[in-house]
């Protein structure tokens, strides 16, 4: 607890004032001849314990009204939400910090400190109140617990500097209490410090079911939630969204580079500078915003490829949020995305058909391959094998694992009939067929084949209706369902396999099975497997912050030697033995979206949460509240107190009144007597 | 002789100062005597015994009836009053504007011997503290001289144990008299009740005045006091905000264990506080009496 106004403490002896009226007033007694001892040796027998007792109470609500009302003086602050539990501090403290990039924004009136400087700054403020605490930090892009002695250190730590990565909170919270459970602390408080962003949050992922009920099984584990977030204001974001080199027919080196851009105007309007970098040169050109949100596909014509490849970048002038200004990008000679699809079956055409649907385009294709000639596929060249049909042979199933694990994706469509294994650990159950179409109930829209556009947009997976459907599984406890029926039963369902992946979809794209095969959904389906396939041909030349990794023992440095920049967390281009990689703040970080305090805590029912709004319009030294307002109740209650205890004759020894009504004996003046 | 008010003295003569129960005097006076005697009053017949004043003998009831039958009247007696006026130094209590405890009593005893002087009974005095000084009863204008002087130059000292004086006195004075008691009675109730038994058991015509202070009652000090004891000079210090409660309770029941024993044993209570008028007592006193006297038969 702090004092706004410790001159004050100097008055808390301002409380012994009743005590020494109460000394004083019996030490100035006066002296009186009395003759009625009689009485009063009686009366002073009954009634001293009981007085006294009452007396001693009368005093204590005095000075206790005096104390409280000058504590209200001195303006005493404690942690509103870390003093709460008067128990104590707990015996750890996870504090989690997001340091995405939306948590670079610029807040208060100065616009000088950003929101994960003052969400250090009420941490470490915050944190005075907890001496007796161990201090464990988890931030958002290693998530990896960190034990600190005090909470001040995360300005200058590396896990503590800004980021151009998203938080992913649900991951976030599993890592803090998978450090809880594991170390078994008697009490904990976990402290967030966020600024709600949708997109962080994930608050419609089922994920927060299970991690309310692992918070709820720890015991004495409370959460405090720093709600950092604010008001739109007129920040601008600028992201490139692809960068596509498209090669000359006739000189494969030159061509053309074809960027997509986006540009949010965050209520600005208006037109502004913007710094375009390509290969090193700079030039500058007027950006106009007339909407919320730009998109635009620029061209450029690259008269010589560089070698391994070229980069650049889009700069806006600062504002708001400085790590959404710049965006980078990289370009090379495209690596063609080529896809099998191992089937005999009548929807193959479909499926070959979705992944690579412009026949013009001679860096995507797709190849229908019967199941007895699996012989004839390419296996270096591939992106993505589609399998439909009877589970492959030992030696094939062995090709299949390893083209997996190097980085490609497999995907297997049913073939119906009845139950029997499929490639890598697949199961069939079935097939069934109903009158009554399938539909279904939910999917995933955050991530993998089944997610939102790049605009946002839902697919129309709802819309599918299915006659017949063959139920597949992937072998294991690892695999994320994707989409599932409305009885429960899963429709895409995928695995991690190495570097790949393995998907299992339980509808074939043919029009007796339903109407999957339309395309609405197969055709986006399909193109994201395809591409995500094709990393197993080139490393990724555009990636998020944060979600991409270098692999181990790789040293990728920054084209841009003037500023510190880590792969692992910072936007830029990278190079690693003669490859670029362009990182990017996630497109997520972009998103204007906030969820409110009330659905944080619908997040964890049951949990012991608390969310602390408001904070930004508070300077650091003031995250803890002024508890005046409590103080001054407690004054009023004690005066209260005492005024009952002195009109009360509770504590006096109370005897029945005599029949004979003595009162009357005592006449008034000049009345006779009896 | 300031505590005689003879304008007081001079209303208070219309009235009489009437007795109880009959009395046993020594002359012819005001009051119904235990024993026949020569009065107009007509009392009872009884047969004649040989011996009997012949004069008594009704003539008429021996000629209708061949019998003797002699004719008795009512005996009229003076009466022996006993003023047993409290000395002791609690006695000098007053508050603000009251006078002392006792000069009040002294005005009440003053007063009452003479009205009894002049109706003919007799009065004696006897002032306690720790010790009793006693002058017996007459009814002579001189005695009455010496009993103001008695009065004058009694100063309320020391500390009195008035159940104990009570109780000799009982012992000492038999014979049946008016005995009108003035005091603070500070004692217990329960042991100044035997005391009062003790002296109606000798058939005395008992009166007793408890003169109390109104503050004594109120006990309305507002800040604390160290109380000394004018008796014995012990001293108590207290805040009597904390205790008038139960100062009040102890007051009050110590004014109904009083008065329910003296109505039991017939003893004419008067709890007067100091800042009644003392004639208006008296009156009251008196009226009361004659009351109650004609209710006895006279």
């Amino acid at each position: 607890m702090t004092y706004l106004q410790p001159w004050s403490l100097w008055l808390l002896a301002l409380c012994l004032l009743p005590i020494i009226i109460h000394m004083l007033n019996r030490l100035r007694y006066k002296t009186v001849q009395w003759a009625a001892m009689y009485f009063l040796l009686k009366a002073n027998k009954a009634a001293t314990k009981r007085a006294k007792l009452k007396q001693y109470l009368l005093l204590l609500f005095r000075a206790l009204a005096v104390l409280f009302l000058i504590w209200a003086m001195m303006r005493p602050q404690v942690g509103g939400w870390l003093g709460k539990n008067a128990g104590g501090a707990p015996e750890v403290i996870v504090v989690m910090l997001d340091r995405s990039a939306s948590m670079e924004a610029r807040v208060g009136s100065d616009r000088q400190d950003t929101k994960r400087q003052q969400a250090i700054a009420l941490l470490s403020e915050a944190s005075k109140d907890s001496q007796g605490s161990r201090f464990v930090v988890i931030e958002n892009v290693l998530r990896q617990p960190l034990e600190v002695a005090d909470l001040k250190t995360l300005a200058t730590m590396q896990n503590g500097e800004p980021t151009d990565s998203a938080a992913d909170i649900p991951a976030m919270f599993r890592t803090a209490v998978e450090y809880l459970v594991k170390n078994k602390p008697g009490s904990a408080e976990i402290w967030l410090a966020s600024d709600l962003q949708k997109s962080n949050w994930r608050d419609e992922s089922a994920e927060w079911q299970d991690i309310t009920a692992r918070i709820n099984a720890l015991p004495e584990t409370h959460i405090r939630v720093i709600d950092l977030s604010s008001a739109p204001g007129t920040n601008l974001a600028i992201a490139v969204k692809a960068a596509e080199f498209r090669p000359s027919k006739t000189a494969p080196e030159k061509g053309s580079l074809v960027i997509s851009l986006e540009t949010r105007a965050g209520g600005s309007t208006g037109t502004f500078p913007l710094k375009v970098t390509r290969d090193g040169a700079t030039s500058q050109s007027d950006l106009v915003l007339n909407s919320p949100v730009r998109r635009e596909a620029l061209k450029y014509d690259i008269a010589a490829l560089p070698e391994g490849g070229g980069w650049g970048k889009f700069e806006l002038p600062v504002d708001e949020n400085d790590r959404d200004n710049a965006t980078y990008f990289t370009y090379r000679q495209p690596v063609p995305l080529r896809a099998a699809v191992v089937s005999d079956l009548s929807g193959a055409k479909r499926i070959a058909f979705a992944a690579a649907p412009d026949k013009s385009r001679l860096d995507r294709t797709a190849d229908i391959v019967p199941p007895g000639r699996t012989t004839d596929l390419k296996w270096k060249e591939l992106a993505m094998i589609v399998w439909q049909g009877a589970a492959p042979t030992d030696a094939l199933a062995k090709q299949l694992l390893e083209f997996a694990e190097s980085g490609g994706v497999v995907v297997a469509f049913p073939a119906g009939g009845d139950s029997g294994n499929g490639p890598l650990g697949i199961t069939w159950s079935a097939a069934e067929n109903t009158k009554e179409p399938f539909r279904i109930a939910n999917w995933d829209e955050l991530d993998g084949p089944l997610a939102r556009t790049d605009n946002g947009a839902s697919l129309p997976v709802g819309r599918i209706e299915l006659t017949r459907r063959q139920v597949g599984r992937i072998a294991g406890d690892k695999a994320h369902v994707f989409g599932v029926f409305a009885d429960g039963q899963p429709f895409l369902t995928g695995q991690q396999i190495g570097a790949g992946h393995v998907f299992v979809c339980s509808a074939a794209p043919d029009p007796e099975w339903g109407s999957f095969g339309d395309g609405f959904v197969l055709l986006p389906m399909m193109q994201r497997l395809l591409v995500q396939g094709g990393t197993r041909l080139a490393p990724p030349a555009l990636a998020a912050a944060g979600d991409w990794k270098p692999q181990d023992g790789d040293v990728w440095t920054s084209v841009e030697t003037d500023r510190r920049r880590d792969p692992r967390w910072h936007s830029g281009v990278y190079k690693h033995a003669g490859r670029l990689i362009a990182l990017n703040r996630p497109e997520s970080e972009d998103s204007p979206d906030f969820i409110d305090a009330a659905a944080v805590k619908k997040l964890m029912p049951g949990a012991k949460l608390e969310v602390m709004s408001g904070v930004l319009t508070m300077k650091a030294d003031r995250l803890r509240s002024e508890i005046w307002p409590l103080m001054i109740v407690a004054t009023m209650l004690f005066m209260i107190l005492e005024m009952l205890l002195a009109t009360s004759k509770a504590l006096i020894p109370q005897k029945p009144k005599p029949k004979v009504p003595v009162a009357a004996a005592a006449p008034k003046k000049q009345e006779a007597s009896v | 002789m300031d505590f005689l008010d003879q304008a007081v003295i001079a209303r208070l003569s219309r009235l009489q100062l009437a007795v109880r129960t009959p009395m046993l005097g020594s002359v012819t006076g005001l009051h119904r005597s235990a024993t026949r005697g020569a009065s107009v009053e007509f009392a009872e017949y009884r047969k004649y015994a040989p011996g009997d004043d012949l004069k008594f003998l009704d003539w008429r009831v021996f000629a209708r009836t061949d019998k003797y039958f002699i004719r008795e009247f009512e005996a009229d007696t003076n009466l022996r009053c006993y003023l047993v006026v409290d000395t002791s130094a609690s006695m000098k209590f007053a508050s603000a504007d009251n006078m002392t405890r006792f000069d009040y009593a002294r005005r009440l005893a003053a007063t009452l011997a003479h009205l009894l002087v002049h109706q003919g009974d007799a009065v004696g005095l006897t002032a306690f503290s720790e010790k009793a000084v006693d002058l017996a009863p007459r009814n002579t204008s001189s005695h009455l001289r010496q009993f103001y002087k008695l009065l004058e130059e009694a100063k309320p000292s020391g500390e009195a144990n008035i159940v104990q004086t009570l109780h000799d006195f009982a012992e000492r004075v038999r014979s049946r008299a008016l005995v009108v008691i003035i005091s603070d009675f500070f004692a217990e109730p329960g042991e100044l009740l035997d005391a009062f038994k003790h002296l109606r058991f000798y058939k005395h015509d008992l009166a007793v005045f408890h003169l109390l202070d109104r503050q004594e009652y109120d006990f309305d000090f507002t800040r604390p006091v160290r109380f000394v004891d004018m008796e014995n000079g012990a001293d108590l210090i207290t805040d009597p905000a904390v205790i008038r409660e139960a100062y009040r309770e102890a007051v009050n029941d110590y004014l109904a264990a009083m008065k329910h024993g003296c109505t039991q044993f017939q003893v004419d209570y008067h709890l007067t506080y100091l800042d009644q008028s003392f004639e208006g007592v008296l009156t009251q006193f008196m009226l009361q009496r004659i009351r109650q006297s004609k209710k006895g038969g006279r």
